[in-house]
């Protein structure tokens, strides 16, 4: 076990140096640097339900790594198990962590307080880790958006007289996850820019569908974000791609010109043994999972973002975390 | 044959209790949904009534989302619903103002594959109470009967009926709705 601590904590610091260092390399490919990649996406080559067993080798990874136990059996038992006594699933009671996105090592101790979207930075026994909320809180862009400067007029946003009929509304009817209760914000050719007091352009943060639009560069101030290889493989994205503000982000790599939008995320928390967030009263179970992952008098079964959450009917508390890779 | 038909008879009586229970109430939530093998996009796509929804999705690049892996529920405004906007409709989907656009359309996005069946089951769950699912903004939309029909209204106090039971692509569901999800 404190083999296993010692590892993860490493590769979270390791995650975080990346963060930590502006352009520093492709970031997202968590799952070429990642010694976890193959364990973690175990039933990517499988199809239909075999995928669903990584999915429950998934529930137990951590688990699994700590007790030595390979993936392939694992992901047997998962199989055997028929999603009741789930033993990995047990076993992540136990630990009370969960596979999460947000940091390569591809699990994230569990914090306590059921904040939706807020995984926080954790200061566990494993070290620091980065999560959704640590992307999105990134800081303001310093400087002028770039359709501003093309202007050439000194970085001056539109005057009254220019305003178009939606640049009245402020940063939280945007709904941008890092910024709440924050006034001063103007929109701006596809960007939320902050202005001083005086009009002057502070910095601004690029909106999705503006200027994170396909054909726009990716901001450069903005390092690439290194996601779990498990929301790599879920949803298809390759080695290339960047996260913020609840999106994925396709980026071609040479250019690092947005390609598409590859991805919508709530990055909403889950903790096992915790009762499950605010918004998950329906069942709302991928069509291809529900003969497997039905609601009962035993379990049941909520998605999001990529997972499938097991809870208790009785105590709503959330049991397991199963992976769906397609 | 003469030991058959007593076996028969048996049998219908058995059935009998299960034909004299009332037939469920011929409310939004009970309609069947469309199903169908094509992605999200391409469902939304091929529909008259979400001309402007699919337009809206393109330009923003959203449809990228919606025809890839993950699984999503769209409460899809109708064509209906974009019009009822007004001059408000023609900014929306202007081309400088695609990132508010996008904005909006996030608040109509649940993840998972939601079905009427699935959102009148969980308020008849909750005490016929009004039930809250996530979307992918930063907010909730909370789902309430409204006489036989389902309503649905946003975090801002915005509110759309549902029409229909929807359709199920292969990578979610589309579910339309009468108006647009946010206060402007």
């Amino acid at each position: 076990m404190r083999k296993l601590l010692s590892t993860i904590a490493l590769a979270a610091l390791a995650t975080a140096a990346v963060h930590a260092d502006p352009g520093g390399g492709k970031g997202q490919g968590g799952g070429k640097e990642n010694g976890d990649a193959k364990e973690q996406g175990g039933g990517r080559d499988k199809g239909g339900y075999e995928q669903a067993k990584g999915q429950d080798k998934r529930e137990g990874e951590g688990q699994s790594k700590s007790d030595s136990r390979g993936q392939s059996k694992s992901a047997d038992r998962a199989a055997d198990r028929g999603g009741n006594k789930q033993s990995g699933q047990d076993r992540s009671d136990d630990r009370r962590d969960i596979a999460a996105p947000g940091n390569k090592q591809g699990r994230f101790e569990q914090r306590g307080d059921n904040d939706q979207g807020s995984f926080g930075r954790d200061q566990g026994d494993d070290g620091p880790r980065l999560s959704w909320r640590d992307y999105d809180r990134r800081g303001l862009i310093s400087g002028c958006p770039p359709g501003l400067a093309k202007k050439n007029n000194g970085c001056m946003p539109p005057g009254q007289a220019k305003k178009n009929g939606y640049d009245r509304y402020d940063a939280n009817w945007w709904g941008l996850r890092g910024l709440n209760n924050l006034s001063g914000y103007r929109y701006i050719d596809g960007n939320l820019v902050r202005l001083t007091p005086g009009g002057a352009v502070m910095g601004y943060y690029p909106l999705l569908g503006g200027a994170l639009a396909a054909g726009n560069r990716w901001p450069s101030a903005w390092q690439p974000t290194p996601l779990s290889p498990y929301y790599s493989n879920y949803y298809g994205l390759g080695d290339d791609y960047r996260y913020f503000d609840g999106a994925i982000y396709r980026v071609d790599p040479s250019t690092s010109a947005i390609q598409s939008v590859a991805a919508l995320l709530t990055g909403d928390t889950f903790n096992i043994g915790q009762r499950m967030p605010t918004g998950y009263s329906a069942y709302n179970v991928p069509y291809q999972y529900r003969d497997r992952y039905a609601d009962g008098p035993d379990a049941n079964y909520r998605y999001n973002d990529g997972y499938v959450y097991k809870t208790d009917p009785t105590t709503q508390l959330i049991v397991a975390a199963i992976e769906l890779l397609s | 044959m003469m030991r058959i038909i007593p076996l028969l008879a048996a049998a219908a009586l058995l059935a009998l209790p299960a034909c004299s229970k009332p037939a469920p109430s011929a409310g939004a939530d009970t309609a069947a949904m469309t199903k169908s093998s094509k992605s999200l996009s391409d469902v939304i796509g091929a529909d008259a009534q979400f001309k402007t929804l699919a337009a809206s999705l393109t330009s923003t690049g959203l449809d990228g989302v919606f025809s890839g892996k993950g699984d999503y529920t769209v409460l899809a405004p109708t064509e209906t619903a974009f019009a009822a906007l007004g001059d408000q409709a023609a900014g929306l989907t202007a081309p400088e103002q695609q990132a508010m656009l996008a904005a909006v359309l996030r608040g109509h996005v649940i993840p998972g594959m939601l079905t009427t069946a699935d959102i009148g089951k969980a308020i008849d769950a909750n005490g016929g109470k009004p039930i809250t699912m996530r979307t992918m903004g930063t907010g909730t939309v909370s789902f309430a009967r409204n006489g036989s029909d389902l309503a649905v209204t946003a975090d801002d106090g915005s509110s759309a009926k549902l029409s229909g039971a929807g359709m199920a692509a292969s990578n979610g569901a589309v579910l339309p709705i009468d108006a647009v999800l946010k206060k402007f």
